[in-house]
């Protein structure tokens, strides 16, 4: 069984090819699996192909920093979150990725660990000691006990040390949003529309604003060669011999499925429509947007739902443009239960259109954190609309674990607001 | 083995129960009949729900007139008497809290009464910035029920009530009056609007569990109450616990604790464990015997600690004795929760999906 799965799965690899063609016609449980993680392969090697094209980015601003080259660096983040957010859908029911993840897009994250904050941030929080650690001015950190030797700024020092440190889930060091908030800064527009607007200067050695370039230039470097090397890891991960490849063999074909229905479940579920979307909703509160600096979380969020769609349809389209396609959850459950499989469809649709109408809503200056502000009644109504469809997908995947007698599989809530 | 019996094959089932359960192998349900599920999902609506919703109603009444007072005439003693009456109100609300399907998921109703835990410290924050609004129109009923959740519930009458000079911010600031006032009402409005659901629909529901396709059968709302037993033990381990253990005496943490203001942490607790006994003793018919004295023995073990938890989680986190007193409790919270999982295991009784219902 195994080289048969090597045999499939490698067949993305092969250089030149336009499509991957997996084999689509037949419903094994082998064969959909084997799809699984042809399009994890793909997925998360885009995903380290455009963080290396951002790592460039970032070089390439820190030779020179200007609005030009900050500019590429951001447009760079924006494309890395693309193929990355496509990957979410297999965090939940792996466990080699879903504790790697928190390294890599771990959010919300109290900024103030990391550089200078505005005045609103506030100067302490009930439940972190560092929230306003700053890192990037303060070589030498003593707080609650705890002492941290910051003098050199290393992506080891951010992984090792900084990271969640003193338990705290809050103290985010590392991952995308790290680097979001280093290109972006604070975005203290509130809920009206507008980013964070961090000055180019800021990485300046000749002009620097807001002190410690130097410091901050250095956080930039390490925290995105990290990036980078935790998603070199990720896609070895996936690789045959790899820890996610291996895990996920030793589950066999139904253990298989059983996975990829759980990630798409707790990602559409619990992380999706309830940390992520209704808890902004139930607070109007901008901090509450998964890219909050750069007013990115439409892009986020749509391609959140698009990895869940990938994942039952069998395919995913590269950022070269390649396709990924082999055998699919939704040919078998066409086979094994029309009306459900024709109303799973019907599910991913309603998420989909939901979803573009807030990818719309942003490019009307309507981003996320104006569409949650209190008294706003149409923004509501796009924001729960999403909810309300991701939910119902959630519960057509219920169903479709149950038609395939499927064991095992747990659907994961929100942490904050427990079952939706 | 499908759950979903015919009535008949049911009543053979339970007949044969009735002469041979001592004999029966681990994975049966012990109860088959809808009628005796909607027995005990009757009595526990009547004799446990109903009445600590009207518990709550009735305290968050004495609360409204005690902000009433309280800002008539500012002073020491109604100030103290508006705080009495905030943690009477609260203690209700632990008594009930674990109860997180129906009525309360509507409307944000859970999340407008209490928005807990607040991991970014929200709440403390959108109060600051309220309050330097002095914005009135907010405080108009219509519109205060759609504001943050944050700002709306019992944690943000804490922070108003509990500063270090609550009286002299209230004399400097006629604004905190009108907000404390206001949230009174909401808090009143919630819990009336509970109640009365419970009362006049759910309670329907409870009775025909069938009707309006809500449900499959009274077995599967009866597991609506075991998941919310379950999962109130799992909180008062994971989020009213072991965050503020920590990992050790010296990181201890007493502001991860629910009620930390106020110093209600230890009592929230003492409420919810008094309010999950009677609920488990309601169904303890679906358990095996053994399973039954299993939980009921943990929960006999809880009693002495819960008889001399100290008043205060600060001052207890703060002494390595009480300290260890409370890694104990944590212990106890957790041999309650897998006797309880062992005797959901042994039965038939699947927990698994059902987050998803009722919503």
């Amino acid at each position: 069984m195994l080289s048969k799965f090597c045999t499939l799965a490698c067949l993305i690899c092969l250089a030149g090819c336009s499509t991957s063609r997996l084999d689509n016609e037949t419903t094994s449980h082998d064969a959909i699996v084997a799809t699984y993680i042809a399009i994890a392969q793909a997925a998360y090697e885009d995903s380290l192909i455009s963080a290396r094209v951002l790592d460039d980015a970032v070089d390439a601003f820190l030779v020179e920093p200007n609005q030009t080259t900050l500019t590429y660096a951001k447009n760079a983040w924006l494309a890395a979150r693309v193929p990355y957010q496509q990957t979410e859908a297999f965090r939940f029911g792996n466990a080699v990725v879903d504790e790697w993840e928190g390294g890599v897009n771990s959010w919300p994250l109290d900024e103030g660990l990391i550089d200078y904050t505005a005045e609103s941030y506030g100067e302490e929080s009930d439940n972190n000691y560092f929230y306003t650690a700053n890192i990037i001015a303060n070589d030498l950190i003593d707080i609650g006990g705890i002492s941290v030797d910051a003098a050199q700024i290393t992506p080891q020092l951010l992984a090792e040390t900084l990271h969640q440190i003193d338990g705290v889930e809050s103290n985010v060091a590392t991952g995308y949003h790290a680097i979001e908030f280093l290109l972006w800064g604070q975005d203290l527009n509130g809920t009206s529309p507008g980013a964070g607007n961090r000055p180019a200067s800021d990485y300046s050695l000749d002009n620097c604003s807001n002190r410690n370039c130097d410091r901050r230039r250095d956080y930039l470097k390490a925290v995105t060669s990290l990036l980078v090397s935790d998603l070199d890891e990720m896609v070895y991960n996936w690789q045959p011999g790899g820890a996610a490849y291996e895990d996920l063999m030793s589950k066999g074909p139904d253990g298989g499925l059983a996975t990829m229905l759980t990630g798409m479940g707790s990602l559409a579920y619990g992380e999706l429509a309830g940390e992520r979307i209704r808890l902004g909703l139930l607070l109007n509160d901008p901090e509450e947007e998964h890219d909050c600096f750069s007013d990115n979380t439409h892009n986020s969020h749509y391609y959140d739902a698009l990895g869940i769609k990938n994942v039952y349809m069998g395919s995913y389209e590269r950022i070269n443009g390649d396709m990924v396609i082999g055998a699919s959850l939704a040919r078998l459950m066409q086979q094994e239960a029309p009306a459900l499989a024709a109303e799973m469809l019907a599910r991913i649709e309603s998420t989909e259109l939901a979803m573009e109408v807030l990818v719309d809503e942003a490019a009307k200056g309507n981003t996320f954190d104006v569409l949650i502000a209190s008294n706003n009644m149409a923004g509501e109504e796009v924001v729960s609309t999403i909810v309300d469809s991701l939910m119902e997908e959630t519960r057509t995947i219920e169903d479709i674990i149950r038609e395939l007698n499927l064991q095992n599989v747990s659907i994961s809530g929100s942490d904050s607001l427990g079952g939706l | 083995m499908n759950k979903y019996f015919t009535k008949l094959t049911g009543l053979i089932l339970f007949l044969s129960l009735l002469v041979s359960a001592g004999q029966l192998a681990h994975g049966q349900n012990l109860l088959t009949l809808d009628e005796d599920w909607t027995a005990i999902n009757i009595a526990v609506t009547d004799d446990l729900v109903i009445p600590a919703y009207q518990e709550l109603e009735s305290r968050s009444v004495a609360l409204i007139t005690a902000s009433e007072n309280f800002c008539a005439a500012l002073s020491d003693s109604n100030l103290n008497a508006l705080k009495n009456a905030y943690q009477q109100t609260m203690n209700a609300w632990q008594g009930v809290q674990h109860i997180q399907f129906g009525p309360i998921t509507y409307f944000n109703w859970n999340f407008r009464l209490q928005y807990w835990p607040d991991e970014r410290g929200t709440t403390g924050r959108q109060l600051d910035a309220l309050i330097a609004s002095q914005d009135d129109t907010i405080l108009i009923s219509d519109s205060f029920g759609r504001q943050s959740v944050g700002v709306q519930g019992l944690p943000a009458l804490e922070i108003i009530l509990y500063e270090d000079d609550t009286l002299s911010e209230f004399q400097n600031n006629d604004y905190l009056c009108s907000l404390t006032q206001t949230i009174a009402r909401n808090i009143n409005e919630v819990s009336s609007g509970v109640t009365q659901r419970w009362v006049d629909e759910y309670r329907d529901l409870v009775l025909d569990p069938v009707e309006g396709g809500f449900y499959e059968d009274a077995e599967d709302l009866s597991i609506d109450f075991l998941k919310a037993l379950q999962e109130a033990i799992a909180k008062i381990r994971d989020l009213k616990l072991t965050p503020a253990l920590g990992d050790s005496f010296t990181s201890a943490r007493n502001r991860s604790a629910e009620s930390w203001r106020s110093g209600n942490s230890l009592a929230n607790i003492k409420n919810n464990i008094l309010s999950l006994e009677p609920l488990f003793s309601a169904y303890s018919a679906a358990f095996y015997t053994e399973d039954v004295a299993a939980v009921n023995a943990v929960f006999r073990d809880l009693e002495p600690y819960l008889a001399a938890l100290p008043n205060s989680l600060s001052v207890a986190l703060a002494n390595e004795a009480q300290y260890a007193q409370l890694q104990t409790l944590h212990s106890e919270i957790e041999a309650l929760h897998e006797a309880l999982e062992t005797a959901l295991k042994n039965t038939d009784l699947y927990l698994g999906f059902n987050s998803l219902d009722g919503d």
